[in-house]
């Protein structure tokens, strides 16, 4: 057969606006949620002002810190039901599979950013209604962390759905795995490894950092806000292994 | 005397071809060896057992899977390389109902499908959708098994590929549905002169539209022939054979199955008509008749052969 006679492949532009829209369909019920959840929150924090005159919302960037961390659970909204490594409908397309997994994956991240930024919204006008102190922070970048510690969590969120089945029973098995070396460690050989998980977590550039802006260092138990270039440096090495194992898994995608 | 049983296809071009097609999961290969050949413009029937490897050929076919070994070409594109290209003119229908997308509507799903293929004819979804019986306004994930398949048949049909593959498209369809869905499947056939593969392990509900037979097991490919050739040398043979009668030791290779009661054999027999009842009459039986079998009772006689 000709080419000439070929059906065409889609143009890229074509597909990526489709993957938008089509993403952001798919987490329509999470954002009814999320907007019930706020809107019922609105409503509470109103009641208590008029009423109670209950102390103002802050409009303070570590506000942004559990959206971030929920960032690691959107990527299983955004493949829902289609389970990529069951090589579904969406392998079926006549695009290249990698670049339409991370043209899937990416719009997903587009929505979650505008999630975040809707947040903030919401806060500032929760804060602005009940007349809470807007609180800068002593870094500016701070405003960032939301943004930035969601695109991690995010994106290795997504590394995880792509190469499996079931990222919830490896979520869960990392979760019941860390407590379980945390209720263990009097034991040497997972005290070690347990300590090492920590460090990966909480130390000077640990995940804690990318998250939160905060550094727990100099033996001090409270965390302080990390420095600029501590936060910098943490977020460029965690965002290099996220978008690294993301693209791990988008072009190597395993057969089953 | 008789030939075996034929596994490669003379007449040509092939919308698909594969040779020595192998795909393994773990240690365990689902296909060794596979030289499917699909002519074009065919409906060729796939016909195995569960498990036997259908599935595992149509989505390498589609470029879903990797082979191991072995060479596969559809439409004269390579789908390891050319993934793309050749699933733009495929449509293709899952084994698997639960394809996801149950949080759109059937209409907002033709539209996410007809954006990946630049000729998708809206015109044709429509009144695919209308002879199917399909409410655009229903939410894919409330459909029946049933309403799913036709729903799937539609996006594989709308944009008139050259090729459909369809993995047990009958699957989930009540008698009446059933019949018509090959009714317009026939009618797409006939509109657009596209070649059909259609895997499945009931060859009777296709047997109106198949032109074509190939017959899969354990991951091989044991015979593949035109209709025509199938009912010309497959022959089931009823025979009177004498009390102490040897079996016809001539015949051994060819004999497909095995039947019968008492004094009188129904046997299964691919060769010449006139060869096979010689080599009866030689060994002693008295041929009644030999008729061809109908496409399904061939099937059966082809998947139960014991080798």
């Amino acid at each position: 057969m000709q080419s000439a006679v070929m059906n065409p492949v889609p143009a890229w532009s074509a597909v990526a606006r489709e993957q938008f829209r089509s993403v952001g369909l798919s987490l329509r019920r999470e954002a009814i949620v999320a907007g019930g959840c706020m809107g019922l929150a609105t409503l509470w924090l109103s009641y208590l002002h008029v009423n109670s005159g209950g102390a103002g919302i802050p409009f303070a960037p570590q506000a942004g810190i559990p959206v971030a961390v929920l960032a690691l659970l959107i990527p299983m909204a955004v493949w829902k039901g289609e389970e990529p490594a069951r090589r579904g409908y969406h392998r079926a397309m006549p695009v290249s599979h990698a670049a339409h997994a991370v043209m899937r994956s990416l719009s997903g991240l587009g929505w979650m950013m505008a999630a975040v930024a809707g947040y903030f919204a919401w806060l500032a006008g929760v804060s602005a209604m009940t007349g809470g102190e807007v609180m800068i922070g002593s870094q500016p970048y701070q405003w960032l962390v939301p943004f930035t510690g969601g695109a991690v969590m995010y994106l290795l969120g997504s590394a995880l759905t792509l190469v499996t089945a079931h990222p919830w029973r490896w979520l869960g098995g990392a979760l019941v795995a860390y407590m379980f070396m945390g209720a263990m460690r009097v034991a040497d050989g997972t005290r070690s490894l347990f300590e090492l998980v920590n460090t990966v977590i909480d130390g000077r550039y640990g995940l804690f950092t990318v998250l939160s802006g905060m550094s727990r260092t100099h033996g001090l138990y409270s965390p302080h806000v990390a420095s600029a270039p501590v936060w910098m440096l943490a977020t460029w090495m965690w965002l290099a292994v996220a978008i690294t194992l993301f693209l791990f898994a988008a072009y190597r995608q395993p057969e089953r | 005397m008789t030939s075996a049983l034929p596994v490669r296809l003379t007449e040509g071009p092939f919308a698909a071809a594969t040779q020595g097609l192998a795909k393994r999961f773990g240690r365990d290969f689902a296909l060794l060896g596979v030289d499917l050949q699909v002519p074009e413009g065919a409906v060729y029937v796939l016909v195995g057992p569960n498990g036997a490897g259908k599935t595992t050929t149509l989505k390498l076919l589609l470029g879903l899977y990797t082979p191991d070994a072995g060479d596969v070409r559809v439409l004269g594109l390579d789908p390891r390389t050319q993934g793309p290209l050749v699933r733009a003119q495929v449509g293709y229908v899952p084994e698997r109902g639960d394809w996801g997308y149950g949080y759109m509507t059937v209409g907002r799903l033709l539209e996410h499908h007809a954006a990946y293929f630049p000729r998708w004819d809206w015109q044709y979804a429509h009144r695919l959708a209308g002879a199917f019986n399909v409410g655009l306004d229903r939410r894919v994930g409330r459909l029946s098994k049933g309403v799913t398949r036709r729903v799937h048949l539609i996006l594989a049909m709308a944009h008139r590929p050259p090729l459909l593959l369809l993995d047990e498209p009958t699957d989930g369809l009540d008698p009446v549905m059933r019949d018509e869905t090959l009714g317009m499947l026939a009618g797409h056939v006939a509109e657009t002169g596209c070649t059909v593969v259609i895997s499945t392990h009931l060859v009777h509900e296709v047997d109106r539209l198949a032109d074509h037979l190939g017959v899969m097991r354990d991951g091989r490919l044991t015979a593949q022939m035109p209709r025509e050739v199938l009912h010309h040398n497959l022959r089931r043979y009823r025979a009177e054979v004498p009390v102490d009668w040897n079996g016809a030791p001539r015949l051994n290779g060819t004999v497909i199955r095995r039947g019968g009661v008492g004094r009188e054999i129904q046997w299964s027999v691919w060769g010449d008509e006139r060869e096979v009842a010689r080599l009866l009459a030689e060994s002693g039986a008295t041929v009644r008749d030999a008729a061809p079998l109908t496409l399904e009772d061939a099937a059966v006689a082809l998947l139960s052969r014991k080798d």
